[in-house]
């Protein structure tokens, strides 16, 4: 099993969290935004 | 204490890594359901093609390894390029900015989680033994049944085999010349020490067959060693005469 290291020496930063929720906000405008985008282009197939 | 509590925030989205991306593609699935009742292929293979780029991106997150996030980023991008393609219909180019966005989101979404240190390579397997090797294990097996049998004639030609192997140790260029010796009076010796053990009587010429091997093995130490002085007669020929030449 490998032992986890830090990938950098220095602590991280407190604006980390920050960091994260521009991530988790860009994958939602990205590839959610597609997910529903594709869902209801499903739900127009039905009617085709 | 924000410390502490960032700390602890990083240890548990460690534990839960990867498992984050799967629900952003979530809508996916519902769609590719949906447009297979409704017939509709491009979208079923686009919606596939995403929330499995997200299944896969979340295992190379579980890994852990260093560089492991970088690779789960790109597969995101792809992921979700082909599915705003193939599934949400978005042209050629805008698939690219969503792509784009995923690579950049996945990137920030793992920033800081610690990553472990690649496996190192397995040590390399140790080097069959060399024939000089080999050759000296088999005599050390004949020397030892030649000490339990009590025939010194045996032990005799055994040591004499040393020898040659002695000096081909020190000049492993000269084993070609020897491979010859190793292979055949090696090999014969060895078949007549495992009928010596074997409890078999030894034949009237066995005697003189055993100091005819060891005069053979003595011969080739000479020849080696005649090889050697003759190199070394050249050697200081050649050197005399480019000295000579150079005029010292």
């Amino acid at each position: 099993m490998d032992r986890p290291v830090a990938t950098t020496p220095n602590p991280p930063s407190l604006a980390t969290p920050l960091v994260w929720a521009w991530g988790g906000l860009l994958l939602t405008a990205t590839l959610w935004l597609t997910g529903i985008i594709a869902l209801f282009n499903s739900l127009g197939s039905l009617f085709h | 204490m924000l410390r502490d509590l960032l700390g602890g925030w990083i240890g548990l989205r460690s534990r839960w890594r990867g498992y984050g991306l799967p629900i952003f593609a979530s809508p996916l699935l519902p769609a590719g359901l949906i447009a297979a009742i409704g017939g509709d292929e491009r979208i079923v293979l686009g919606s596939a093609l995403g929330f499995g780029a997200s299944l896969l991106a979340a295992r190379v997150l579980r890994r852990g390894r260093q560089g492991d996030a970088n690779r789960a980023s790109w597969v995101m991008a792809a992921g979700t390029g082909l599915a705003a393609h193939f599934a949400a219909g978005l042209g050629t180019v805008f698939p690219f900015v969503m792509a784009g966005g995923a690579l950049l989101g996945t990137r920030l979404m793992y920033q800081a989680l610690p990553e472990a240190a690649p496996p190192s390579p397995p040590p390399p397997p140790p080097p069959p033994p060399g024939p000089i090797e080999e050759s000296r294990a088999r005599l050390a097996r004949i020397e030892s049944v030649a000490d339990r049998i009590a025939d010194p004639r045996l032990r005799n030609v055994a040591d004499a085999m040393e020898g040659v192997l002695d000096d081909l140790t020190a000049r492993p260029d000269r084993l070609p010349m020897a491979r010859r010796f190793l292979t055949v009076q090696l090999d014969g010796l060895e078949r007549i020490t495992a009928r010596l053990e074997a409890g078999a009587t030894p034949p009237a010429n066995l005697p003189s067959l055993l100091d005819e091997l060891q005069r053979t093995a003595g011969d080739l130490r000479q020849k080696l060693q005649r090889e050697e002085s003759e190199a070394l007669e050249i050697q200081v020929k050649v050197l005399a005469d480019r000295l000579r030449e150079e005029g010292y």
